[in-house]
């Protein structure tokens, strides 16, 4: 365990010194709550109908799920990719620490560095353009904060998965993709889901996405105990799915190295 | 008197890069510092130095990699920078950490690919990879994926890859790098043969010295990005010999490994001192070329 | 001269696209998998429209032609030009530009060409069919469909070879161009009549996204024929803008010593 523990501390001392992509990210984040804000309030000006969530509370149900976007470690997939790839994964396994599990503290410690962190400061940004207006569950900030950590833990394995898929594609691009759009669809990323036709907001939650970023991001204006709960569950049980498929893949990826010789 | 097909007058190139997060200053670096030489057509030129002495990038101004910060410099009678595409056709260059081929693909491809950038019809570029691959060996390598080539198998692929337009001067920077010994024979033959009958120019860059001294008649080290010396090989050996090693057979069947220094003792005092009873063979030889590099390198200043 | 120019490209986008289908079995799940997430953000947008029928005037054909013509762009960069870009920028950063400058051919075209991703024959259809299905493409229009076409492909080529030539005049910035690229997407995503009026300048001139999003539906929505010509200037001088930026920056180039290996 220990052994894990440095690993997740290198990946989070790293970030620190990394200022410049942090910066980039961040700047991002905002972009992309601006845009979505932008034609959120062009939606609602249009439509009467949608005024159900006021646009305090909208913009931060979209930086909860933001912070969960753009928080994870960019490039992971792609170095497990190439490391699948030259086979120089195989060196790994030499040394006496589980790849997978390496590569999940790796995302990990990424994580934990950005989500207080861009969360803060998206936060000071938001109140500014709000005029220090705050969204309607703000009190039940520390459940929803922790259920963000369970979601970070989620999409950490999500990553690593999307890496180990060159296994069976010879390339996570795709994989990556199609998780990203899943995600922003099915997650609620795009808009809220209560908006989605019944059959799609069954589907959305049939799957991690919606119970991952829009299960967790809806608790800012929609809060009560038992949805925390509920989501805290759901999500626990497609960590478990996550890791026994990663597990799966790991255990095929080291059965073909050991013919392929890496 | 030969052509100079290579031209190097005052050749600087300097790299800037900053340092600090707030306050940046540039911190500049010269990689290559007033360099000036010339080179014949036909001839072989060693280009040695020790690591970072500036011999790559020397190699990148003049095929026209890199932009020299100022100096000029003319490559068969062409600015390598201003006429980049028309000297491309003139010259054959071979990195050897680097590849021109398609990794995935048969080396076939690759050089229909070549043939077709250097405007040359595939029945010509048929008949000069038949010439090349006869020369070094690869005519069974047509078909098979550059990943699957041995490194001297890719090696010699390159250099044929290189030579298929038949360039009048040829660029080797560290072509026989990891290569065995039997792959290094096989290249610095054909080197060779390739500027003796195509009267070639050749200017190589190599940390061994049997390249240089196989291969060359021509020595330029550089240091610090200046040039330190320019002598021919067979002068680099008798100038710089002062050491002697000198071996001797007793009748017991025993030898005694001796050395001096010419240019601190004289022979007659070395022979003097030594106890030549008994002796029933006596060898002396010169260091080998390299411990007389490794001394320039070491010394460099002293010699320039 | 020029011809045998033309015959050497052919031979390299050839060669490059042989180099991605080695891998026959990854070719197909590729482009499967491209072709659903394409679909996946499509749905997505759908049920937006469904509830709220036009934003800002924008109505789902509009936005369907809009997504076609991104999604279409962007696969012949994927498929012809992938090298510029995201690849260039690394090579640049690691100086392995080397191969390209010592060989006879154009080199921004040539670094540009030669990759090519197969994933991308999956954007490419889904995005001529959503063009097709969008009722913008009609027999009338579809001249003016196919320049707005070429000017997008041009527009993209452009930002994409000024997003590499960043890499000249910084250091480090390869991380840079992804991320613009990312913005570059991400704004590209939206329907043109979200952004205000002052957005929409700075998109169509500054940050010249606009020119291949926003621009093509209104003047094909709006037959404005002042939007027509601006946009075929545009093209124009971003195009040439971006070439010159490019070989002004790749005298600064600065080479490097690793390893390399195509492919």
């Amino acid at each position: 365990m220990h052994k894990y523990l440095a690993l997740m501390k290198i990946s989070f001392i790293t970030q620190k010194n990394e200022v410049s992509v942090l910066c980039a990210r961040l700047f991002f984040l905002l972009l992309l709550i601006g845009i979505f804000y932008q034609f959120w309030h062009i939606v609602a000006q249009e439509n009467q109908t949608t005024n159900l969530i006021n646009p305090v509370d909208f913009i931060w149900y979209l930086l909860i799920g933001g912070v969960l976007q753009y928080g994870r470690g960019e490039g992971l997939h792609y170095r497990i990719e190439q490391e699948v790839k030259s086979g120089s994964i195989a060196y790994r396994m030499l040394r006496p620490i589980s790849v997978m599990w390496a590569y999940f503290c790796e995302a990990m410690g990424t994580f934990l560095f950005r989500l207080p962190f861009f969360f803060c400061i998206g936060a000071v940004f938001l109140l500014m353009i709000t005029g220090g207006k705050l969204p309607t569950c703000i009190l039940d900030l520390p459940v929803i904060f922790i259920l963000m950590l369970l979601s970070a833990v989620f999409i950490s394995l999500c990553t690593v998965f999307i890496g180990l898929s060159t296994l069976l594609m010879q390339d996570s691009l795709p994989m990556f993709w199609f998780i990203q759009k899943a995600e922003y669809i099915l997650g609620g990323l795009f808009f809220p889901l209560s908006f989605y036709p019944e059959w799609l907001q069954k589907i959305a939650f049939a799957t991690p996405f919606g119970w991952v970023n829009y299960g967790v991001a809806r608790l800012i204006y929609d809060y009560s105990f038992i949805k925390a709960v509920d989501t805290a569950l759901h999500i626990l049980f497609w960590i478990m799915f996550m890791i026994a498929v990663n597990t799966l893949f790991y255990r095929l990826l080291v059965r073909r190295m050991a013919i392929n010789g890496g | 008197m030969p052509k100079e097909v290579i031209l190097v007058d005052q050749l600087f190139k300097s790299f800037y890069s900053s340092k600090g997060w707030f306050r940046k200053s540039l911190v500049k670096t010269d990689a290559v510092k007033n360099l000036s030489f010339s080179v014949c057509a036909g001839e072989c030129l060693a280009f040695i130095g020790p690591n970072g002495a500036g011999k790559s990038t020397t190699v990148k101004l003049l095929t026209s990699v890199l932009y020299p910060t100022s100096g000029t410099a003319l490559i068969d009678g062409l600015n390598p920078w201003k006429n980049r595409c028309a000297l491309a056709h003139r010259i054959g260059v071979v990195f050897g950490q680097r590849s021109q081929l398609w990794y995935h693909l048969p080396v076939c491809d690759s050089f229909s690919l070549l043939a077709a950038a250097y405007d040359i019809p595939d029945h010509v570029a048929q008949k000069k990879w038949k010439e090349l691959s006869e020369m070094l060996n690869i005519g069974r390598l047509w078909r098979m994926p550059v990943k699957q080539l041995s490194l001297g198998q890719r090696m010699r692929c390159e250099i044929a890859a290189s030579l298929l337009h038949s360039p009048s001067i040829l660029f080797l920077d560290e072509p026989t790098i990891g290569l065995d010994v039997e792959a290094k024979r096989i290249l610095r033959d054909f080197l060779k043969k390739e500027a003796s009958e195509n009267g070639t120019t050749i200017l190589l860059t190599s940390h061994d010295t049997e390249d240089i001294e196989k291969v060359c008649q021509r020595v330029l080290l550089i240091n610090n990005g200046t040039k330190m010396l320019d002598t021919s090989v067979q002068r680099l050996k008798t100038d710089f010999l002062s050491k002697k090693y000198v071996r001797l057979i007793k009748t017991n069947g025993d030898s005694v490994r001796l050395s001096f220094d010419t240019h601190k003792q004289s022979v007659q005092s070395f022979l003097k001192q030594t106890d030549l009873n008994d002796i029933t063979d006596i060898t002396i030889e010169n260091p080998p070329l390299e411990e007389i590099i490794r001394a320039l390198y070491i010394g460099g200043e002293a010699y320039a | 001269m020029a011809d045998r120019q033309y015959h050497f490209f052919f031979r390299l986008i050839k060669m490059s696209m042989k180099q991605s289908y080695a891998l026959k079995a990854a070719f197909w799940l590729r482009l499967i998998f491209m072709i659903v997430s394409d679909l996946i953000m499509l749905i997505g947008w759908y049920v937006m429209f469904q509830s709220f029928h036009t934003i800002n005037g924008w109505s789902f054909e509009d936005f369907m032609f809009m997504s076609g013509l991104n999604i279409s762009t962007f696969s012949i960069w994927t498929l012809f030009f992938r090298g510029g870009g995201t690849y260039m920028a690394q090579w640049i950063q690691n100086g392995e530009f080397d191969h390209f400058l010592l060989s006879p051919p154009n080199v921004l075209f040539h670094a540009s060409c030669c990759v090519s991703e197969p994933a991308g024959w999956g954007d490419f259809i889904t995005g001529i069919c959503l063009m097709a299905v969008s009722g913008l493409v009609t027999f009338n229009t579809f001249g003016i469909v196919l320049i707005l076409f070429i000017c997008a492909v041009l527009c993209f080529l452009s930002i994409s070879f000024i997003l590499t030539a960043i890499n000249f005049y910084f250091k480090n910035a390869a991380d840079l161009t992804e991320r613009l690229f990312y913005v570059f997407f991400c704004i590209c995503g939206y329907p043109g009549s979200i952004y205000t009026d002052w957005a929409k300048v700075i998109l169509i001139t500054v940050f010249p996204v606009g020119l291949i999003s926003i621009l093509p539906v209104e003047i094909l929505k709006n037959m404005q024929f002042s939007s027509f010509v601006y946009l075929l200037c545009a093209t124009a001088v971003l195009f040439l803008g971006s070439i010159f930026l490019f070989y002004r920056g790749l005298r600064r180039y600065e080479s490097g010593n690793r390893t390399i290996l195509r492919g």
